[in-house]
Formats: C-alpha cells, sequence, structure tokens
C-alpha cells in the first residue's frame, strides 16, 4: 500500500515541476502560426471589393479594368539597402552638434541630408520601428513577409531553415520578375534559388568588418547598370560587426559610416542616370549603447528608413506629420510598388508617402491600392483566427472584424471629399490589427516567466527538503493521512476555481489552468513545509576533504557554464572533462582500500579497480568522436567518416559480444530470459545492419549503429559503476550529479545538439516510409532517437542502489551489513523491503531534483540573456531542449523505472516468501 | 640527501618518458585530440610532467610514484609540501583549461597555453604555500641547521 503513497508523492512533484515549466515556457517562447496560403492577383479581394461598390460604381471600374489595376502591371524598380543595425540617430542630421567633438556615428551619413534638403518631394525619411526579437533573421523575415516572426514559426518544415510563408520573392518569381542579391548570406539560406544573381558573403565572423561590404561593392555598381532586375537587395553587415565588436562609440564606427555614406553616394549617382528606380535604405534594427540587439529597448527597435526616387515625386496628399512607420509597413508598400500582390502574412499598412504620385493619381486608384491591403489584412485575419485561438483570447477580433464593416460603409460613399476620411479609418484600422498580433506575438509575458521562475523554485526548494528531512521513520509524520486528504479536496477544487475564473472574468485559459494548479499545490507545499521547517536543519558540513565537495563544485561549474553561449555549445567537451576529473577523483580518493590492512589486499583491489575505471574512461573518450558539430561551433570537426560505419559496425558487434560474454561469466546467469535475451539482441542488430549494408535502398537509418554503439559502451560504463557507489540505501549526491552528466553526455555523443536543425528526421521513417497523417509514431521515434540517453539513464537509475546487491553476490566488496548473509542467497535486500522503496523514492526524488536545478538554471540563463545576439540561436533552443528532455523524457522514464523496480521487489517478495514458507514446512 | 646516486638518474630517464606518457593519456583522455594537434599536447604533457615528477623525483627517490599510489600518509614536511606543488600543478592545470571554449579569440586562448601557464601557476602557488608552512614549522619547533 505505501507503494501508491510514494507514487502518488512523486507524481506530485512532477506535475509541480511541469507546470511550471509550461507557464515559464509560456512567457518566453513567442510562438506564431505560419499558413500556407498565398496571395495572388485573381482572388476575392476584387469580388468583395466589387460587391461593396456595385452599387453606385459601373462606369469607371469595369471588371477588366480592377482586375488589371490589382496587380498593376507596374515599370518601377527597386533597389532595397539594408545596412544592418542602422539605429535612427546615426542617419538624422543633427544641426547643433559641433562636427569636431561629434560622437562617433552623428553627422556621418551626410547624402542623405543633402538629398533630404534638396529634393524635398522625392525623397523621404521615417522613423522606422521594427518589432522584437531585433535579431537579423527574424528581420529579414519580417521585411519579406511582412509579418512578424517569433523565435518559433510552426510550420510545415522544422528541418531546413527555408521561407515557405507567401513572401514578396516568391510573388516576384510567379509574375516573372526576377531579383538580385548581395550580401549577408541569411538570406540566400532563408530563400535558396529565388534570386537570378546571388552574391551571399559569410556573415558569421562578428568580428570581419569589411568582407561582406567590399564584397558588395564590388558587384553592387555593375548590377545596378543590368537591365533584367525589379529589386536588387544589398544587406551590408559592416556597421552592425562593428557595433558587436567595438560598440557605437568607438572610431571603427565612424570609419564604417563614412563607407557607407560614400557607397550610397555613388549610388545615388548612378540612379540618377536611369529612369524608374526608387532607392529604399533601411535598417534591420538598432543596436544598444553596447553594440547589441535582441530585445525591445527604444535604441534596438528604432532604425530609419530612406526613399528616394530621382524622377517621380512621391504621393504627398496625406502627408503625416510624425514620420513614424513600422517595419512590416515595408512590405505592402513594396509590393504596391513592384506591381505585385501583398503577401498573405502581412500585417503591415501602406506607407502612401513613400509611393510615387503617378501610382495614386486618381481616387479610384488609393482606394484600390488601399481596399486591397484591407481586405489582405482581413483575410489573414479571419484564417489565423479559424486555425488559431490565439486572437480569440484577446478579445479584440470582434472590434476588429466590426471596424472593418465600418469601413466598408465608408467605401460605399467614396467620392474626392471624404477620401482623407477613408484613409484615417483605414490607418485606424490597421493599426488595431497590428497591435493585436504585436500583442500575441512579440511581447515576452513577464509575470509568465517570474510565475514559472517562482513556481519553480519552490517546487526545488520543497524538493530538496524533502529529499534531506524524510525518512522512513517520519515518513507517515509528513506524508500523513490528512496530506492526502487535502490533495483530494485540491484535486476536486481545482476545476471548480478553473471553471468560475475562465468564465468570470479572465480569458486566457491555458495560463489560467496552470496557474490554478500550480497555486492548490503551493498552498500544499506551504503546509507541508511548515512542518518539515520546523526541524529543519541544514547540514553541509564539508569540513572533511571528500570528493563529494569537489565533485559538488564542478557540478556549479558546470551549471554556472550554462550562462555563457561558448559553454553551451562546447558542452560535450566540457561535460567529458569535469565527469572525468569527478570520475578520478572517486578513484583517488576511495576511502575503502585506506581501511584494508594487507598490502597484498590493497595492490589487488587498486589494479582491479584501476584497470576498470581507465576501461571506462576510455570508452567515455572514444564515445567523444561521435559527436556532432554544430555550425557555431569553428573548430569542431565531425571525426567519424561515413566510410568507416562499416568498420564500426563490426567493432561494435565484437565489443557487444565481449561485453555479453563476460557479463555471462560474471554473473553466471541461469535465468531463462536473462541467459538467451543479450545474444537474441545482438543477433537482431547484426541482422539489421547486414540488411542494411545490403539493402541500402530499403532502410535508411545510418546513425542507429552509432546510437547503439554508444548505448553499449554505456553498458560497459554501469558495470563499472558498480564499483564507485556506495553501500547503503541512500544514493549520495554525488553519484547523481554523475549520473546526470553522464545522461548530458551521452545525448551529445550519440549524435545530437541542442539545436532544431541538430534533429535526426530521418528516424521517423524507421516504421514507414510514408508517413501520411499520423504523426504520433514517427514523433515518438523522433523523440526516443533524441533522448534516448535520458531514457536509458533514468530507466536504469535503480542501478545506482542495487548495485552493493550486486557487488555482493560479485564477491568483490562486501559492504558491512550484508558479511554475513549467505552467498548463495541471490536476493538480500528482501528483509529491508520498505527501506528500500523509500531508499527508491528518494533516490528518484534527486534525479528529479537534479535536473530540476539545471533547468532551472537554463531558465534563469534564458530570462537574463533574453537580449544576448545568442538568445535565440543558443539560449533558447537549449531551454526547450531542456524543457522536453525533463518533461518528456525524464520524468515519465522514472516514473516506469521507479513502478518497474516496485513490480520485480513484489515479484521477488513473493517468490522468497514461497521459499521461506518451504523451509518452515 | 643530496649526495649523488647514478642509479637514481639512470633511471631518471625512462620514468620521465614513461610519466609523459601516462600525462599525454590522461591529457587525451579528458578531451585533447590524438594526434591532431600533437605537438601542442606534447608540450602540455611535458611541462606537467616536468613539474610532476622532478621535485617528487629527486627529493623522494623512487618509490615517490609508488607512494603515490598507495596514497599512504606523507610520512615528514618535505614529503607532503612536495606533494602540495603536486597537486597544485595539475589543479592549476585544470582550472587553465576553463578558459579554452570561450569565444574571445585571444592569443593566449590557444591551446595548450593556458593549461601551460595555470600549471606553471599552480606550481609556484604551491611552492609559496609550502614555503610559508616549512617557515612556520621552522619558527615553531625553532628548528636550527
Amino acid at each position: 500500500m505505501f507503494i501508491k503513497k510514494y507514487l502518488i508523492v512523486f507524481f506530485w512533484f512532477s506535475i509541480n515541476f511541469i507546470v511550471a515549466l509550461l507557464i515559464f515556457a509560456k512567457g518566453l517562447l513567442l510562438h506564431r502560426d505560419i499558413l500556407p496560403n498565398k496571395a495572388d492577383c485573381s482572388s476575392d479581394i476584387f469580388t468583395n471589393f466589387y460587391n461593396a461598390k456595385k452599387q453606385n460604381i459601373s462606369d469607371q471600374l469595369t471588371m477588366s479594368h480592377i482586375n488589371e489595376q490589382f496587380c498593376f502591371s507596374s515599370n518601377f524598380k527597386v533597389i532595397l539597402i539594408i545596412i544592418d543595425a542602422l539605429r535612427y540617430d546615426f542617419v538624422e542630421y543633427n544641426n547643433y552638434v559641433n562636427s569636431s567633438n561629434a560622437l562617433p556615428f552623428i553627422n556621418k551619413l551626410t547624402v542623405i541630408r543633402d538629398l533630404l534638403q534638396n529634393n524635398v518631394k522625392n525623397s523621404r525619411l521615417f522613423r522606422f520601428l521594427s518589432d522584437p526579437p531585433t535579431t537579423t533573421m527574424q528581420r529579414i523575415i519580417g521585411l519579406t513577409t511582412g509579418s512578424l516572426p517569433t523565435f518559433i514559426d510552426i510550420g510545415s518544415n522544422f528541418a531546413s531553415s527555408e521561407i515557405n510563408e507567401d513572401n514578396i520573392l516568391d510573388l516576384l518569381n510567379k509574375r516573372g520578375k526576377n531579383t538580385v542579391f548581395l550580401g549577408d548570406d541569411t538570406w540566400c539560406k532563408l530563400y535558396p534559388n529565388r534570386f537570378i544573381r546571388s552574391f551571399p558573403f559569410d556573415s558569421f565572423n562578428v568580428w570581419d568588418l569589411d568582407t561582406v561590404d567590399s564584397g558588395i561593392q564590388k558587384y553592387i555598381y555593375t548590377e545596378i547598370k543590368k537591365n533584367d532586375w525589379h529589386l536588387l537587395i544589398a544587406h551590408f553587415l559592416g556597421v552592425d560587426h562593428c557595433g558587436h565588436r567595438y560598440g557605437p562609440y568607438h572610431y571603427e564606427m565612424e570609419r564604417k559610416l563614412t563607407e557607407m555614406n560614400d557607397v550610397l553616394k555613388r549610388l545615388v549617382k548612378e540612379i540618377q542616370k536611369q529612369r524608374n528606380i526608387l532607392l529604399f535604405v533601411i535598417g534591420d534594427h538598432g543596436m544598444t549603447s553596447t553594440g547589441d540587439h535582441g530585445g525591445d529597448t527604444k535604441n534596438e527597435v528604432t532604425t530609419a528608413l530612406f526613399t528616394y526616387s530621382p524622377f517621380y515625386n512621391f504621393h504627398s496628399e496625406f502627408l503625416k506629420s510624425v514620420k513614424i512607420v513600422n517595419q512590416v509597413d515595408l512590405t505592402p508598400t513594396l509590393s504596391s510598388i513592384l506591381g505585385i500582390p501583398i503577401p498573405f502574412s502581412n500585417v503591415g499598412s501602406l506607407i502612401l508617402e513613400c509611393i510615387p504620385a503617378t501610382l495614386l493619381n486618381s481616387v479610384s486608384n488609393i482606394t484600390l491600392i488601399v481596399w486591397r491591403n484591407v481586405e489582405q489584412i482581413t483575410k489573414y485575419v479571419k484564417e489565423y483566427s479559424s486555425k488559431n485561438s490565439q486572437f480569440k483570447s484577446t478579445k479584440r477580433l470582434d472590434m476588429i472584424l466590426h471596424s472593418y464593416t465600418h469601413l466598408q460603409q465608408i467605401l460605399l460613399n467614396i467620392n474626392n471629399n471624404n477620401i482623407s476620411h477613408f484613409i484615417s479609418e483605414y490607418e485606424m484600422y490597421m493599426n488595431k490589427v497590428l497591435h493585436m498580433c504585436q500583442e500575441v506575438w512579440a511581447q515576452f509575458d513577464n509575470i509568465a516567466i517570474s510565475t514559472g521562475l517562482f513556481f519553480m523554485c519552490l517546487s526545488l526548494v520543497l524538493c530538496y527538503c524533502i529529499i534531506s528531512r524524510l525518512t522512513l521513520y517520519n515518513f507517515e509524520k509528513y506524508i500523513s493521512k490528512r496530506f492526502f486528504t487535502v490533495l483530494r479536496l485540491n484535486t476536486c477544487l481545482a476545476p471548480v476555481f478553473l471553471f468560475l475564473c475562465s468564465s468570470l472574468f479572465l480569458t486566457n485559459f491555458e495560463i489560467i489552468s496552470y496557474i490554478i494548479v500550480e497555486i492548490s499545490s503551493t498552498l500544499l507545499m506551504i503546509w507541508l513545509y511548515k512542518q518539515l521547517i520546523s526541524d529543519m536543519i541544514f547540514n553541509l558540513n564539508f569540513n572533511q576533504f571528500t570528493p563529494h565537495l569537489f565533485i559538488f563544485i564542478q557540478c556549479i561549474f558546470s551549471f554556472l557554464g550554462l550562462f555563457t553561449n561558448s559553454f553551451i555549445l562546447e558542452e560535450p567537451f566540457v561535460i567529458i572533462f569535469l565527469f572525468l576529473s569527478s570520475l578520478w577523483l572517486i578513484v583517488i580518493f576511495r576511502h575503502e582500500y585506506r581501511k584494508c590492512s594487507n598490502v597484498n589486499h590493497i595492490l589487488k583491489n587498486t589494479k582491479d579497480y584501476f584497470r576498470s575505471v581507465i576501461i571506462v574512461s576510455f570508452g567515455i573518450r572514444i564515445a567523444l568522436n561521435f559527436i556532432k558539430c554544430r555550425e557555431e561551433q569553428i573548430r569542431c570537426k565531425n571525426t567519424i567518416d561515413a566510410k568507416y560505419e562499416t568498420l564500426i559496425c563490426i567493432f561494435a558487434i565484437v565489443l557487444i559480444v565481449l561485453c555479453i560474454n563476460s557479463w555471462q561469466k560474471v554473473f553466471r546467469v541461469d535465468f531463462t530470459i536473462s541467459s538467451f535475451l543479450p545474444n537474441l539482441c545482438l543477433t537482431l542488430i547484426s541482422s539489421y545492419w547486414i540488411c542494411q549494408t545490403f539493402l541500402k535502398n530499403y532502410l535508411y537509418i545510418d546513425k542507429i549503429p552509432l546510437m547503439l554503439l554508444a548505448t553499449f559502451t554505456n553498458f560497459v560504463k554501469m558495470y563499472v559503476k558498480f564499483y564507485v557507489v556506495a553501500a547503503d540505501y541512500d544514493v549520495s549526491w554525488s553519484y547523481i550529479i554523475l549520473w546526470g552528466m553522464s545522461s548530458i553526455y551521452w545525448f551529445y555523443v550519440t549524435g545530437h545538439y541542442a539545436s532544431f536543425s541538430g534533429i535526426q528526421w530521418n528516424s521517423a521513417f524507421l516504421i514507414r516510409k510514408n508517413i501520411g497523417s499520423n504523426i504520433f509514431v514517427p514523433g515518438v521515434l523522433v523523440l526516443l532517437n533524441t533522448f534516448i540517453s535520458y531514457v536509458i539513464h533514468a530507466l536504469f537509475l535503480p542501478l545506482l542502489l542495487t548495485t552493493k546487491l550486486t557487488l555482493n553476490y560479485l564477491q568483490l566488496v562486501i559492504p558491512k551489513p550484508f558479511k554475513n548473509v549467505n552467498q548463495s542467497q541471490k536476493i538480500v535486500y528482501v528483509n529491508e523491503c520498505e527501506a528500500f522503496c523509500h531508499g527508491s523514492f528518494i533516490l528518484f526524488l534527486k534525479y528529479i531534483c537534479f535536473f530540476g536545478i539545471r533547468l532551472l538554471i537554463v531558465m534563469l540563463s534564458s530570462t537574463i540573456l533574453s537580449r544576448h545576439l545568442m538568445m535565440w540561436k543558443v539560449f533558447a533552443p537549449k531551454f526547450i531542449f531542456e524543457g522536453i528532455a525533463f518533461i518528456i523524457i525524464t520524468i515519465p522514464s522514472s516514473l516506469i523505472g521507479f513502478i518497474f523496480l516496485f513490480r520485480i521487489e513484489k515479484e521477488v517478495r513473493k517468490l522468497f516468501l514461497i521459499d521461506k514458507l518451504e523451509k518452515y514446512k | 640527501m643530496f649526495k649523488f646516486n647514478p642509479k637514481l638518474y639512470l633511471y631518471f630517464i625512462p620514468t620521465y618518458f614513461l610519466v609523459v606518457l601516462v600525462c599525454y593519456f590522461f591529457i587525451v583522455l579528458f578531451g585533447a585530440n590524438l594526434i591532431e594537434n600533437i605537438e601542442e599536447t606534447f608540450v602540455l604533457s611535458c611541462t606537467l610532467s616536468s613539474l610532476l615528477l622532478i621535485p617528487l623525483y629527486f627529493y623522494c627517490g623512487v618509490d615517490a610514484l609508488s607512494l603515490l599510489i598507495l596514497r599512504e600518509k606523507p610520512s615528514t614536511l618535505l614529503h607532503s609540501s612536495i606533494l602540495y606543488v603536486c597537486f597544485s600543478s595539475v589543479i592549476g592545470a585544470w582550472f587553465g583549461a576553463f578558459v579554452i571554449p570561450l569565444d574571445w579569440d585571444r592569443k593566449w586562448q590557444i591551446w595548450p597555453v593556458p593549461c601551460v601557464i595555470g600549471s606553471l601557476v599552480g606550481f609556484t602557488l604551491g611552492h609559496t604555500y609550502s614555503f610559508f608552512k616549512v617557515f612556520a614549522c621552522i619558527l615553531q619547533y625553532e628548528i636550527k641547521f
């Protein structure tokens, strides 16, 4: 019966951790669904428009006329110059600053000032507000799709970084127009094969200020003279890299900006020779005073948009007094100028001041251009909210649909007099939509983040209290009947509260449900904690010079490493370093052989001991060759070649045979299953590999052998772990730390790393090549393949506990309490059944607690570093991987291991009792 | 103690090579490349084994290594201070490894510079510590030479 109690408490703890984690993730990970829809010219935008207008329009807008107008056959060509990290105050000319003592970035782009002064009608400068996350990749997606990309854009393809969402480049291609690209190679990764000519340059080396820029300058002037393109994109990186390396206050910034000025000057000269070219100069994001970006402070968000058209005046009828536009507004503007449909998922509105006046020469033209933007965005909002509940939860959706009908009413009676009213209504409408989207997609939810962190800390503290205070004898005192009564009451009341809250005043159902679960269990926790705290003494006595202290320190080191991106990137190396240090510390400072008096005994023991530890360390080190390198790791090289795969397979098989042989020799296994199962597995594995070699077309998993090799080295390691573990039901923290470190290490060594590009999708096709609509089985396969190390470690965690029994059986070291036990007696723990159960419960809690602390550190690091350059590349994926490993893998696996252990224990006890009874007879 | 013992010097060279190899093995075990950067790793292992072996060997004699392995408590003050020096140089090298993964792109971050510097610093610190310890002992017991 008491097993059930343990299970409930264990389960309760897991729920607490999971809910805390989910609340946190909800706040930190901004996400958005990608819709597969594409815009085209002959859409129902036209019919809606026609229906709305047909009462009073028949003469000036015939169907064909409108149809043509909708994908205006425009002759304009656009040069889009993107200067990375171009903050607004880099551009705006400040007359009051003395040039001698000005900051390095002030008043350097003189060409823009000159153009603005001399060409009032055909040049414009705006403040250009980008949306967080202000990282280059997200901004590029934002500029081309007109949407607000979040960190996780949930689309159909996780595997490659290619953008499938509707975007300007695809629409241009569809209309037979061409794009030329120069600069940052991120573009070519996001949009492969979209450009007729592209000149990408490596963007990864942040310390290189000039390669990209000089590369662009080499080609751009000849490209401008060619006639086959409609959009030319040049993405300069020098300013951004200068910011990262030196910050904006360095004289290098002056040099880079002056260089940009020269480039622009020459470009303007070239453009003035040709007709119908428009120049757009924009920054994709700003930078902070230290040169970083990624967050949502004013300096990071505010950039500049400068437009210049040498021959055509810009539209000037509805000039706004405040010259601020959003970054997403560029997309519909560009598509209107270039004569393509507006991308389906665009949420920006037109910048009418940037559109040449020739396109807006009549009321009907203006209404058409504006109305197709309105129709497009309304269609998008409707489509998105039918697929996803994110919009519905804000309650703004109804308001937006209402103002849409209002706008339709105005459209019906449009004429020269009320056009300005229409435009202002249109702008209000677009703003509403954009605000709703920003609220849902682009803001960290600080309350959820801090709540998640708080609950996580609380759960961990309680977990630690329970681990350190709960013994077999006071179990009934703490986890009493009252505890369960309160727990039951909670479980009953939580849904009622949930229902009340969600129906009465709060709308965000998910968060509320999480919080209520958490609050109810927090009350329980506080109640339990009050009891525990009364006789709580923090006894961290490290007065002894023990290896445990060192392992503890190393564990802290490995946690601290999670605060820097380079340590996360190089984690396998860090972990193997710390792991082997800990292992060898235990070896060197082992206590047992100080107690022995006989020198020969010491020598024999030491020899055995050292041999096994050397074998283990060797195995672990060899496994390091199997790691996959991330693209960010510059010094790393993939050492294992596909050529050697057969060799490795053969080696692995030999190793496994040796292992199983020695295993069976030592244990003299005589149970049926355990004697033939390893051999059966071996046969199956070898035959699988043979099949794979000959039928390569049918079976396509090349990583499996590596995984199995790693797994089996793992077994060898477990075999040796027997030597290290202390003899008590209380497993020391050091071994838990070692075990946890090893599970992290083997995650890397099985060829994975914490990034979405590192997921091995091939494993999804293991069972069937044609997946179809059933995603569950492939999903489980991918998860298992990725986190197999965590699964194995959690399942085999009881090994740490049963080791001493095994040791006893192996007759190598006989722990004190078992010295008198008869050797033929295979099961010794039966008499101490309850102590055993309790010990294993504490063991599992400790394991969960270790990973909980690690996860808390990851959460903290991604909160603190949410403005870091590498946030979305390193820290956030790290958090997601750790979170998944914790929730989906470690907790359930250890639960299964726990239940499994109890089951074995129960059956064994039965056997033993029968045995005993027979003896009595 | 410092009298000339030809046997001691004869045995030194093979022992030294053995220790260099053992050091190399351990450095590779802890994550260095086996064959690439062989020169750099060799430099580190030579440094470490010099720092470890030379004081231990010439002060404590041939049995020094077995003394280490059997982990008997150091019997004399000299022994214990030499052991301190050994441990501190190893720990120094260990700490040196922590700056290698950082992406600062400094010249002193290149393998094995931080580890060599760390071991030297550890060696110096260990010597300083044992010097003060011996000094304190001298003061305490008023030992006269």
